[in-house]
């Protein structure tokens, strides 16, 4: 089955010419060491298509069976850890195979799995969050593609394999024709390779079609073996521009989270040193200036004057201390959570009739409800601001593993999507890897949709 | 006495005039930002100037470079800065040009009337007026090794002495006489190899200056 090492090298000189189109892999630039190269990956590729074919048969198996299992003990439940346990030995599978394809090609397959498998002890025991990882993992893509790519590695392994141990064994029985002829035979032609041998001609055209063969088979093997680390590239690698277009969205979304931190950070230092600081100062020397009146035992109407004045201005430095606190995190938020906020906030901000509608479960992650409410802030400050609505609603649901949240208005339309607030609201949004989208038209109505996962 | 104020919150603004009103000052001009400021310093030629750090349009340090630019234009104005945080390099910039008459505050020792408007005098009369923060970070920046050589009361006098206070203020500060006083003064300024001088204001910006080093 081997051809030899003298033959490979035989092989690299014709298949410079030959064999390069069917080779997807560097032609060889002449030299005994590129030849030598391009003979060892011939060597790897006609190995790694013969080990195909046990590797399909046994992941062939393993998946139907074990799908088969599951499915049909579905109902019984135990149906779940089988289909788990078929996902597990299916990323088994994967990995040997990633790791054959890293030992062909020199280069490693990374896979892009969005879950772990096997589901960690604590989950099981606490009972938490073990049917969302498991929902997880049934739905990540990878255990789909890792199955699709073992099911075809069967019929791919039953092509490589018969190509390759069928084309190198006539070869090398081809090649060998003369030997066969000189060694003592019995009478009549001598059956190399499908071929007659009934002479020493016969015998030359053999070995000649021997060499041909050897040309032909390597091209195959390269080609097969090409095909199919190709496949695995395509199931079972991850997408690098998918990956890049993914970090540079992330890379942006990030720097616009830290800008919109930022600018939140300067606008509550400023609502401070011009609010309740600035009115605690005026507190202060409100004050002194009483204790200066009463020390010096005059006009005692003016100190108490002064003193009912500062008494005042810091009611108003309390109210302004509320509105910043409420400003990053408002108690009603914290404490009951989204529904009663929202509907608090409506009755709070005024101006246009609200009805607002929430349904979303259990309580959500806190970034998640902190936008989900400053979304809605923003927009209902906006209306009753700018809309001339005379109606408005929020509507704030959980579809899945996304919170959806739409604010819809009858008023005059004509917002501006780029807008300071807008843009603070979609690098806030964006931050948590959610989408915001503003239609506007002008006459209105106006309609906000925004999208945000929930899934940490 | 005559005073401008530059403070861009009404509320403080008002504030401020009536407490100097109150306490005999004059207020010329009260204004919002650094260019009136520089422009009221010119036309109005106060005894002292009242200056709040953050003004518009950057709100940031307004305040303290339209101070030292009316000081450039009408030298020797007497320049009393409020803040509401103190940062040392604000009062090393003013104090950059050795001539007295400025001063440092946090916005919050208005409410001690007296003490406030005996800063805004000393300011004035071409004294200094640093807030003890400032002069803590003057004194934390400066390192521990040359203070060790001071005993602690004379830590305190150097301390009182960098605010601005003069030597009868310190006496009665820390309950001692002025011939203590002094002699804790002339102890400090030998220890710290400064050159001996009569003059109050003098002797403070000799103390800052080293403190500022």
């Amino acid at each position: 089955m081997d051809p030899g090492a003298r033959n490979r090298d035989d092989v690299a000189m014709t298949s410079a010419t030959a064999t390069q189109p069917a080779a997807p892999a560097p032609a060889p630039s002449g030299g005994p060491g590129a030849r030598r190269r391009l003979g060892a990956q011939i060597a790897r590729d006609t190995l790694y298509l013969v080990l195909s074919l046990p590797m399909g048969v046994l992941a062939f198996s393993l998946v139907v069976a074990g799908w088969s299992t599951a499915i049909s003990s579905l109902v019984t439940l135990i149906g779940i850890p089988v289909a788990l346990l078929t996902i597990f030995v299916t990323r088994g599978i994967a990995w040997v195979e990633r790791a054959r394809a890293r030992i062909v090609t020199g280069q490693p397959v990374p896979g892009s799995y969005r879950t772990t498998l096997p589901l960690h002890l604590d989950d099981w025991r606490q009972g938490r969050g073990t049917w969302e990882r498991i929902k997880a993992v049934v739905l990540d893509p990878q255990t789909w593609r890792d199955t699709g790519y073992e099911l075809l590695l069967l019929p791919l392994g039953v092509v490589g394999f018969t190509v390759a141990v069928a084309g190198w064994s006539a070869s090398l029985g081809l090649i060998t024709a003369p030997l066969w002829w000189w060694i003592p035979h019995g009478t009549g032609p001598v059956h190399v390779g499908g071929y007659h041998v009934n002479g020493w001609a016969a015998a030359a055209v053999a070995a000649l079609l021997g060499v041909l063969l050897v040309v032909v088979t390597a091209a195959l093997v390269r080609g097969l073996s090409a095909a199919s680390l190709g496949l695995v590239r395509w199931l079972l690698g991850c997408d690098v521009q998918q990956l890049e277009q993914r970090v540079e969205h992330l890379a942006q979304t990030r720097a616009g989270a830290v800008d919109a931190a930022q600018a939140e950070l300067e606008r509550i230092e400023r609502d401070l040193h011009d609010g309740a600081q600035a009115r605690l100062v005026a507190v202060a020397m409100d004050l002194g200036l009483a204790e200066q009146r009463i020390a010096e035992g005059e006009d005692p109407a003016a100190a108490a004057g002064l003193v009912r004045e500062a008494r005042e201005e810091t009611q108003r430095a309390l109210a302004e201390l509320r509105d910043i606190a409420r400003g990053i995190r408002p108690a009603m938020l914290a404490e009951r959570g989204l529904e009663p906020a929202l509907t608090s906030l409506a009755a709070r901000v005024g101006g246009v009739p609200t009805s607002v509608t929430v349904d979303v479960g259990e309580r959500l992650p806190t970034p998640v409800e902190t936008a989900a409410y400053f979304v809605v802030a923003e927009a209902l400050t906006n209306i009753s601001k700018h809309a001339g609505a005379s109606v408005a609603s929020v509507r704030v649901q959980r579809r899945g593993p996304r919170l959806e949240i739409d604010i819809h208005d009858d008023g005059r339309g004509g917002a501006n999507p780029n807008g300071t607030g807008i843009d603070g609201l979609r690098k806030r949004v964006e931050a948590l890897d959610g989408t915001l989208a503003l239609t506007s038209p002008p006459g209105g109505p106006t309609d906000l949709h925004v999208e945000i996962p929930c899934v940490s | 006495m005559r005073v401008v104020i530059a403070e861009d919150l009404a509320l403080l603004r008002d504030g401020l005039t009536r407490m100097l009103e109150d306490n005999g000052f004059s207020v010329v001009a009260a204004v919002e930002d650094g260019d009136a400021l520089i422009d009221a310093a010119e036309q109005e030629r106060p005894d002292v100037c009242v200056v709040d750090v953050r003004l518009p349009p950057t709100f940031r340090d307004e305040g303290i470079r339209a101070a030292l630019e009316a000081r450039r234009r009408v030298p020797g104005l007497p320049v009393l800065v409020l803040s509401q945080y103190v940062e040392r390099v604000f009062a090393k910039e003013l104090l950059a040009d050795g001539s007295g008459g400025v001063g440092y505050l946090l916005k919050d020792r208005v409410a001690e009337i007296g003490d406030f408007v005996d800063a805004v005098r000393r300011v004035a009369a071409g004294g200094t007026a640093m807030d003890p923060e400032v002069v803590a970070q003057l004194v934390a920046g400066r390192g521990p090794a040359r203070l060790e050589e001071l005993t602690p009361r004379e830590r305190d006098v150097l301390a009182l002495m960098a605010e601005g206070r003069s030597n009868s203020a310190i006496a009665a500060k820390l309950v001692v006489t002025e011939g203590a006083v002094e002699k804790h003064v002339s102890n400090i300024f030998g220890k710290l190899v400064l050159p001996p001088s009569e003059d109050d204001h003098r002797r403070v910006l000799a103390v800052l200056a080293w403190l500022g080093e």
